[in-house]
């Protein structure tokens, strides 16, 4: 097949990163492969010489991988969950950014669960979690539960890209990148059977991912609420959890499609719309934490019980109390006023109280985890304390290293921007707003007159 | 999408043999995490050991994977379907 020259095509802009490449990217790549070798370097001291070199010491046995585990998790909610509830209630302006915030979730998924790996002292004896695991063990639910949604979230973002992949396809002058557009597309030729099969299995896989992407974060509390430790057993830790994965999922999707729209110039698809409306996303999720937060130290604090309290104190106005109050300040102090305000919603705006919030909430994953552990509620245990070693610090620059890294590699392989979505959205959105407006406002078929 | 106005509509032998690796590789998984899941099951109930708990997340868990399962292959199979139907003549 004679390819089709991309530079001609509508979208020619989205196509750009994959088939060109300049010195930045393989500045880029060198700068994040050193990171990401950093983090290998570190795992290989920790797997020689075990857990010792971590800051880890009873009774704190969970630590950064840990707090990275729930965070990347958190992160993940970012793509698939937001993807498909814009998809299902329709939001037009979802278009350009649903696959950004689905190779998110892909991306940080496997990193963390790979964090769970790296927190174990012997992964030699990985294998006996498959042969002996015992199924009741929220631990293994949760492993159950993420691969789950792994798995979703891969089938989840595969299946729209076909399309995209058949325009790669077509346009690939040969080689080894041919033939993985031409296997991954399927056979795509855009006939109707094939649309109406793709459509189904996209607004199917939409309706599957919510449920799985909401059980996947309570069976991550579950690990610490099924606990009866101090501060952790409770019965809102579920929802608690789920409010700040998304939370701090779409400040995560601002900050990639800020970066996103500077590198590869996608101004006229990444529009200040766009972040104003992920921005009052952003601020009823604020809210919402806010009102988690509350609840959850309030009742903690009100029940007076003296365990609990032990781990209270310490997180108001103890050792903790700098890393709580920071994460106050990150989650609400400083996004609140950003975000609330018109004039402060802006691209900007938006892009500050996101790097807060992905700052608070992984400081909030910190204030949950080590306090506790610090604080066991058996009392014949002595109390401890945590301070990252320079193995766990280089492990987890590691992992952000890595995530950048792949997500990096994925926008060369393919358009970052759905170019199917948004030529589908330019062909038809007036259409299908105008028919979807004619069914529920009231006088139907007196709509004024849309200007061709 | 349009197709291609000079594009082969068959592809060769070969990728589609990769496209059906890929294809039996997803299965041979999700297929390994619902026997993992219910050999476990198993073990708890021969054991007697909490076996209401184990059921309660693989109750989730087993239909994700089959679902996921069932909507690979339709995809697979329909898109592959909806080819050739384009590729073959009319009768009329």
């Amino acid at each position: 097949m004679a390819e089709h020259d991309w530079r001609k095509e509508e979208d020619a802009i989205l196509l750009e990163p994959v088939f060109s490449t300049g010195w930045r990217f393989y500045l880029t790549l060198a700068g994040l492969g050193a990171l990401v070798l950093w983090g290998v370097v570190s795992y290989v001291v920790q797997y020689e010489r075990g857990l010792g070199v971590t800051g880890m010491a009873f009774p704190v046995s969970w630590s950064f991988y840990i707090v990275n585990f729930v965070f990347f998790i958190g992160i993940s909610h970012a793509g698939t969950l937001i993807s498909a509830i814009l998809r299902l209630s329709q939001a037009e302006w979802r278009r350009p950014i649903t696959r950004i915030a689905e190779v998110i979730t892909v991306l940080v998924l496997g990193i963390g669960g790979m964090n769970i790996l790296i927190d174990l002292g012997r992964p030699d004896r990985i294998q006996n979690l498959f042969l002996y695991g015992r199924y009741q063990s929220p631990l293994l639910w949760d492993a159950t539960s993420v691969t789950a949604y792994l798995t979703a979230s891969s089938v989840y973002l595969y299946i729209p890209m076909i399309p995209d992949i058949a325009v790669l396809r077509d346009h690939s002058p040969g080689g080894w990148r041919r033939f993985l557009y031409e296997v991954l597309a399927l056979g795509w030729e855009g006939t109707q059977l094939q649309h109406r099969i793709l459509n189904r299995a996209i607004a199917i896989m939409a309706v599957l991912v919510v449920p799985i992407a909401v059980s996947v974060h309570t069976v991550v509390s579950f690990v610490f609420s099924m606990t009866l430790q101090p501060m952790w057993h409770s019965t809102i830790f579920g929802p608690y959890f789920v409010v700040g994965a998304i939370f701090s999922g779409i400040a995560a999707l601002i900050v990639v499609m800020a970066v996103l729209r500077k590198v590869f110039h996608l101004e006229d698809y990444l529009q200040p719309i766009h972040f104003n409306f992920l921005g009052l996303l952003m601020l009823v999720m604020v809210l919402l934490w806010c009102y988690f937060t509350f609840a959850e130290y309030l009742t903690t604090y009100y029940g007076n019980e003296p365990n609990e309290m032990r781990v209270f104190m310490t997180k108001f106005s103890g050792k903790y109390a700098p890393f709580f109050w920071a994460m106050v300040v990150f989650n609400f102090g400083i996004p609140f006023p950003l975000l609330a305000f018109n004039r402060t919603r802006t691209i900007a705006g938006t892009v500050i109280a996101s790097l807060s919030i992905i700052v608070g909430m992984w400081l909030e994953r910190f204030i949950i985890i080590i306090p506790t552990l610090a604080n066991p509620r058996l009392t014949q245990y002595a109390q401890g304390s945590y301070v990252p070693s320079i193995v766990e610090i280089g492990i987890m620059a590691g992992c952000v290293a890595l995530f950048m890294l792949l997500y990096v590699l994925f926008s060369k392989l393919f358009p970052i921007v759905s170019i199917t979505e948004v030529r589908e959205g330019r062909e038809k959105t007036v259409e299908i707003v105008k028919e979807r407006l004619q069914r529920y406002r009231p006088g139907l078929g007196k709509l004024p007159q849309v200007p061709a | 999408m349009d197709a291609p106005a000079n594009g082969p509509l068959t592809p060769r032998p070969w990728v589609f043999r990769t496209q059906l690796a890929l294809l039996v590789t997803f299965s041979l998984f999700a297929g390994s995490v619902v026997l993992w899941i219910s050999r476990l099951i198993y073990i708890s109930w021969q054991l007697e050991d909490v076996f209401s708990a184990s059921i309660g997340i693989a109750l989730v868990a087993v239909p994700v994977f089959v679902f996921l399962l069932i909507m690979f292959n339709y995809v697979f199979w329909g898109l592959r379907r909806g080819r050739r139907a384009a590729v073959q003549p009319s009768v009329d």
